[in-house]
């Protein structure tokens, strides 16, 4: 496992030699490295959140502290916003093809189709329609 | 005519700050309205005097007509603005404010009923001569409907009634997919209209939406303030808008300006007002719909004309005679809207505290924005943060200035639109100025995230997390998990 995520991407925090980048400033919000062909890279820093923006786009980053979840992200149905069931088109046990509309959500008025990522079996469905649902909790199984 | 001494502004975020703005400028008295929990946003620390409405569902705040006029009863408040969206447009509140001796910073409630309802405001365009898009009134999918829609050709939108905003608008490719968009758009409609009336309309092919900004006074005076160019959207939501439009010819802006004044004569418009139209690629155009306010991208008018539009809508409201003829255009303006979205996941809407860092900005940059830092955005209300307006000379050159804005305005704490704006004003396709309401769809690979982290970030994370170390030395039972279990990407 390497030892860093960011952006969800793994990286191995030892891939670059630090010493190539020389801090010339360093605050609460701003970082300003100096690589060795002396150009300057200028970063802005939410340490408070694990963020930074650098050349106009925000990473996320985290250590690895234990290994990694097993599953895979494209496999969990998860809410993407807190919001509201309005419809759930399928029922347990049924077949479903990828791509096929499993539920529609709907979080600051604008509705969100939850599709299947692969075609499969309705495992289990964890809410019914008009229910709230808080956000990146899972709404639907499959096998 | 009446001098207005004091101004409620029922509304909030950006648009409240703009108001306020100009309110001080003229030595208005300002109040603002919030609701618990947002004490700290800019809207209610600039205003003069700002009132709580409590807490609870928006029907409860910002869209309680009856609390709002209230609070402008027992304050004496000279007149009221709605700004955009929330009751700027509902024509029950402009006449209930009248009915209490308040001024309406606005059109006539008829002129809201008129514009509206997008059907009834077609009949009436139609009527003074302006060009429309085919399309008709649907209550049901049948048989009938579905051969009405053949003649008319696919692809075709089903929209609200009583929409704005992209919500309950739906792009129908073929028969098949009709039903489930049919269904989708009423619920949505419903949802955000109370009222889940739809009707279906020709989808013009490579449009662009071009509208006029028209003024009026209460003297059957009435004036545009040139064109602007909104075509890049998402989910039919407009997030780059300029002044003037790059594409429509000197003949193609005269007769639009033409027709929009038209429709403001023979509704007696009163006050500022956009009219949008569709223009395909042969420079043919067709009313689209009025919007009885001012718009969020008011402010590229603003720095082509060098007029304060806020400050002319109180002209109006005062009842004073305008002349808006002899102004000219020059320059040219851009907006980004900036919203807590993520770009590279169907743009959903973020949540988070917000951190604005401001580099030193050139001049002629406006940045008209509702949060501050220490501000959270929730979703509660419409994702955008706040609007980013550059001008200079030429296109190009406010293209490039608006590039190295985008770099120096910094947002932390949640994932916003920035670096897909910047993306966008430096793609060849928009530079050219192929700026077709299709573009996001047409452009995929700028909402792709970039898999690859460079070095330079893998570097600044090495030294935060030393930086870090050395300073929470004494505190060695720090939980580096702890901190991080909380998180998640």
């Amino acid at each position: 496992m390497k030892n860093l995520t960011i952006n969800k991407n793994e990286v191995d925090l030892n891939k670059i030699i630090t010493s190539d980048f020389k801090i010339i400033f360093s605050s609460e919000d701003k970082l300003i490295l100096i690589d060795k062909d002396s150009i300057e890279h200028c970063f802005y820093l939410n340490s408070s959140n694990n963020e930074l923006s650098y050349n106009g786009k925000l990473y996320k980053y985290k250590k690895n502290v234990r290994s990694s979840k097993t599953g895979n992200d494209d496999h969990e149905m998860i809410s993407p916003m807190p919001g509201k069931i309005i419809k759930i088109f399928v029922s347990k046990d049924e077949k479903v093809s990828k791509g096929q509309t499993l539920l529609i959500m709907e979080a600051m008025k604008m509705e969100h189709a939850i599709k299947a990522p692969f075609d499969g079996i309705v495992e289990s469905i964890f809410f019914t329609e008009n229910q709230q649902v808080e956000a990146e909790v899972e709404l639907i199984k499959l096998k | 005519m009446k001098k207005i001494k004091s101004v409620l502004i029922a509304n909030r975020g950006e648009i409240a700050v703009r108001i306020i703005k100009s309110l001080k400028k003229r030595s208005i008295k300002s109040y603002s309205i919030f609701k618990i929990g947002e004490e700290d946003l800019p809207h209610v620390e600039l205003a003069d005097c700002s009132i709580c409405l409590g807490d609870g569902s928006l029907t409860d705040t910002y869209l309680n007509m009856d609390k709002i006029i209230e609070i402008a009863i027992s304050n004496k408040i000279d007149a009221i603005h709605p700004g955009y969206g929330f009751l700027s447009e509902n024509a029950k509140f402009c006449e209930e404010v009248k009915n209490n001796n308040i001024i309406f910073i606005g059109p006539s409630s008829e002129n809201i009923v008129q514009m509206g309802d997008k059907i009834t405001s077609k009949e009436v365009a139609g009527s003074a001569g302006l060009p429309l898009v085919p399309g008709f009134n649907v209550e049901k999918i049948s048989s009938e409907e579905i051969l009405s829609i053949n003649n008319i050709g696919y692809p075709i939108l089903i929209k609200a009634t009583a929409g704005g905003g992209g919500k309950g608008m739906k792009l129908v490719n073929s028969e098949a997919e009709l039903q489930e968009a049919f269904e989708s758009a009423k619920r949505e409609a419903l949802n955000a209209f109370n009222n889940d009336r739809v009707f279906i309309e020709k989808y013009i092919q490579s449009p662009r939406h071009v509208e006029i900004q028209v003024f009026s006074d209460s003297h059957g005076n009435h004036f545009h303030i040139f064109d602007r160019e909104c075509s890049i959207q998402r989910r039919h939501q407009k997030i780059i808008e300029e002044a003037p439009c790059p594409f429509i010819t000197e003949n193609t802006r005269n007769k639009m300006i033409e027709s929009a004044l038209k429709l403001c004569e023979k509704i007696n418009y009163i006050g500022a007002g956009t009219v949008e139209f569709l223009v395909d690629c042969d420079q043919n155009f067709y009313f689209l719909e009025m919007n009885t306010r001012l718009q969020v991208e008011h402010p590229v008018s603003e720095f082509i004309s060098g007029i304060d539009l806020v400050d002319t809508q109180i002209d109006v409201a005062e009842g004073k005679k305008i002349d808006l003829s002899k102004i000219s255009k020059k320059g040219h303006a851009v907006e980004v809207r900036v919203y807590a979205e993520d770009p590279y996941n169907n743009f959903l809407p973020q949540i988070g505290k917000l951190k604005l860092i401001v580099e030193k900005l050139p001049n002629n940059i406006r940045l008209d924005f509702g949060y501050k830092s220490g501000n959270t955005i929730t979703t509660d209300f419409d994702p955008m943060i706040g609007k980013i307006i550059v001008y200079a000379d030429s296109r190009e050159e406010c293209l490039m200035k608006l590039s190295t804005v985008l770099e120096k305005v910094v947002i932390l704490g949640l994932k916003t639109n920035l670096s897909f704006l910047n993306d966008i004003v430096n793609n060849d396709d928009f530079k050219k100025g192929d700026t077709l309401t299709s573009f996001i769809e047409t452009h995929q690979n700028l909402t792709k995230v970039g898999s690859d982290i460079p070095d330079p970030v893998i570097a600044a994370i090495q030294h935060i997390y030393k930086i870090d170390k050395s300073n929470s030395i004494q505190n060695t039972n720090y939980n580096l998990y702890e901190q991080f279990y909380d998180w998640r990407i």
